[in-house]
């Protein structure tokens, strides 16, 4: 039986089409005289030629191998792997949101325009801050605007800060975004508690810091509880304080960012607010600011003049666009359903409902798996494997086993300060009965690790590719299709 | 696999003091997130379930099967300055 598993240049057959154009009524014109000699190819393009039927079962047969959210649990730490409402789908969808180009006049987009502005207004009110722009592609580069805000309000104030403070929990985006906004990262250690060590960060302050970036609950799962001295430390030396909002999915109606003290928030519609997580793209990671800060949003910024919605990009100090047009606006449609489907109250009920699936599965698994912060936490927690290290037996492998269960894994191996670490992040959007099987499968794992740890080691069994060599993928990638070594998958 | 040890790295393997049911080990060290990153730490620790042992002059050394596949087709050289060092071309950092 045909599987469809072959690559669609493997079953081209040369002549076969999917489509039976009518004979053209118009005079043929020569393409290859249109263009200059030297850009005409040599060769013919070596593309597949299939039916119609073919490319359906190939497309269909790819399609089978993702896995997603609506296929099954997928606890994957701080990445707020949640449902994704259909309705949201159907709002981005209608015409009026779907057949609008960029270029038309604002006049004639107004309602486009307004839902940009409202959903600004939401998410300023959500962060606790004072204006959003939703620009920002993704979460990073959400961050990357960020820094830069805060790089032109230092400089605006006549200072050269150099420096970015980042926890030892931290997002690995977090440097990244620091680095390439040009600033050097320092790493402030964590204590043992799991948070914020504040005499560390006191020794690390100064005038030349230019931000702390920090996640809030942090990547632990966990509150930091000291998050007030830890802003008026960075204030007191000058310095402003950014809230990654990737773990912002524990907090929503319960507090906010601005509360807490900071000072530029980005926020990742894909985690908490339902938009898709799109493997590369599109995305959507908007930023707020407190009022200090909104001269320096990126342009254009849409506000509300005389009943219209205008585009205004006549700031001398922004730092200019970030993002083709207004950002990735079907995506920004999403998260506005979302918002408004959910209201106050609803998104009050995701952050509590987040919390006690996270803390009842963590009570679950901690039978059989070490807790290294066992007090109460917030939307995620993290395990660690150092048991059944001892038995032979890796986090790697475990995860691999959850695979032959049809779960996806966990985050595994981070935060880095944790030994064999499994970070879950159920969300608020599974069952009792969901989290349960979950749980009595890890237990099952846990138990094959002490009585038949190969099943665990050699794992998967069940998927269509057994346990994949990642030492041979990472330096000896085969990346481009090869007729003479095809790559069957 | 081969396990090649430095002159230093013997010297101060022998000068060892170890405790009952203690061996030196070479360990995959995995850091993960977004990628997946992995290098290989020198210690000395308790034995684990179904660990191999390598013998290289006179000197056992204890290796779990994960740590293994990895280096499976690798020559490992242990060499010691002021701390040991795992020389392994096996090591790789990938990310998204």
């Amino acid at each position: 039986m045909t599987t469809y598993h072959e690559l669609i240049f493997d079953i081209s057959q040369p002549g076969r089409t999917g489509v039976d154009l009518p004979e053209s009524d118009v005079e043929a014109i020569n393409l290859t005289e249109k263009f200059p000699a030297h850009l005409l190819r040599e060769t013919e393009a070596d593309l597949p030629e299939v039916s119609e039927l073919q490319l359906v079962r190939h497309y269909t047969a790819l399609s089978n191998k993702n896995y997603g959210v609506d296929n099954g649990f997928y606890p994957l730490g701080s990445c707020t792997m949640k449902y994704n409402p259909k309705i949201n789908e159907d709002v981005a969808r209608l015409d009026g949101f779907s057949q609008i180009h960029p270029y038309q006049a604002e006049e004639t987009a107004q309602g486009a325009l307004q839902l940009l502005y409202e959903l600004q207004e939401d998410l300023a009110v959500i962060a606790g801050m004072d204006a959003v722009t939703l620009q920002p592609s993704a979460g990073a580069q959400g961050e990357w605007t960020g820094l830069m805000i805060a790089k032109h309000y230092h400089q605006h104030n006549g200072e050269n800060r150099t420096k970015v403070l980042v926890p030892d929990s931290a997002h690995g985006t977090n440097p990244a975004s620091a680095t390439v906004a040009g600033f050097e990262t320092v790493t402030i250690p964590s204590n043992q508690d799991g948070l914020v060590d504040v005499e560390e960060l006191k020794k690390h302050v100064d005038t030349d810091t230019a931000a702390l970036m920090l996640t809030n609950p942090n990547t632990l799962g966990l509150f930091e509880k000291e998050i007030s001295e830890i802003a008026e430390v960075v204030h007191n030396a000058g310095g402003l304080l950014y809230y990654d909002g990737a773990n912002a999915n524990a907090i929503l109606d319960k507090t906010t960012p601005g509360k807490m003290g900071f000072d530029i928030v980005h926020l990742n519609l894909h985690k908490t607010f339902t938009t898709p997580h799109g493997g590369g793209g599109p995305g959507a990671g908007p930023v707020g600011v407190t009022k200090e800060l909104i001269p320096f949003l990126p342009v254009p910024r849409i506000e509300q003049t005389e009943g219209k919605y205008v585009l205004t990009s006549d700031e001398d100090l922004s730092i200019g666009r970030v993002k083709g047009f207004y950002g990735n606006f079907g995506i920004l449609v999403r998260a506005y359903t979302y918002i408004r489907t959910m209201g106050a109250e609803g998104l009050r009920n995701v952050s509590e409902s987040a919390v006690l699936h996270a803390n009842y599965l963590k009570k679950r698994l901690e039978a059989c798996y070490v807790s290294p912060y066992p007090q109460i936490c917030k939307h995620e927690f993290v395990l660690s494997g150092a048991t059944q290290k001892k038995l032979g037996v890796r986090t790697l492998d475990i995860a691999k086993r959850l695979l032959d269960f049809g779960y996806h894994p966990p985050t595994i191996y981070f935060p880095l300060n944790v030994e064999e670490g499994l970070m879950i992040e159920p969300t608020e959007t599974e069952t009792k009965e969901t989290l349960d099987a979950f749980a009595d499968t890890m237990i099952q794992i846990a138990k094959e690790v002490e009585e038949n740890p190969e099943i665990v080691i050699e794992a998967p069994h069940t998927t269509v590719i057994g346990r994949v060599d990642e030492t041979k993928a990472a330096r000896k990638p085969v990346v481009r299709y090869s007729k003479e070594e095809p790559v069957n998958v | 696999m081969k396990i090649e040890l430095t002159e230093s790295a013997v010297h101060q393997l022998q000068s060892l003091k170890l405790t009952d049911g203690q061996l030196p080990r070479i360990d995959a060290n995995m850091k993960g997130g977004c990628g997946l990153a992995i290098d290989y730490l020198f210690l000395v620790d308790e034995r684990r379930k179904n660990d191999y042992i390598y013998q290289t002059n006179g000197i056992s050394i204890q290796m779990d099967h994960f740590t293994r596949r990895y280096l499976a087709e690798d020559t490992v050289t242990i060499d010691y300055t002021t701390e040991f060092l795992v020389l392994s071309e096996v090591d790789f950092d990938s990310s998204c």
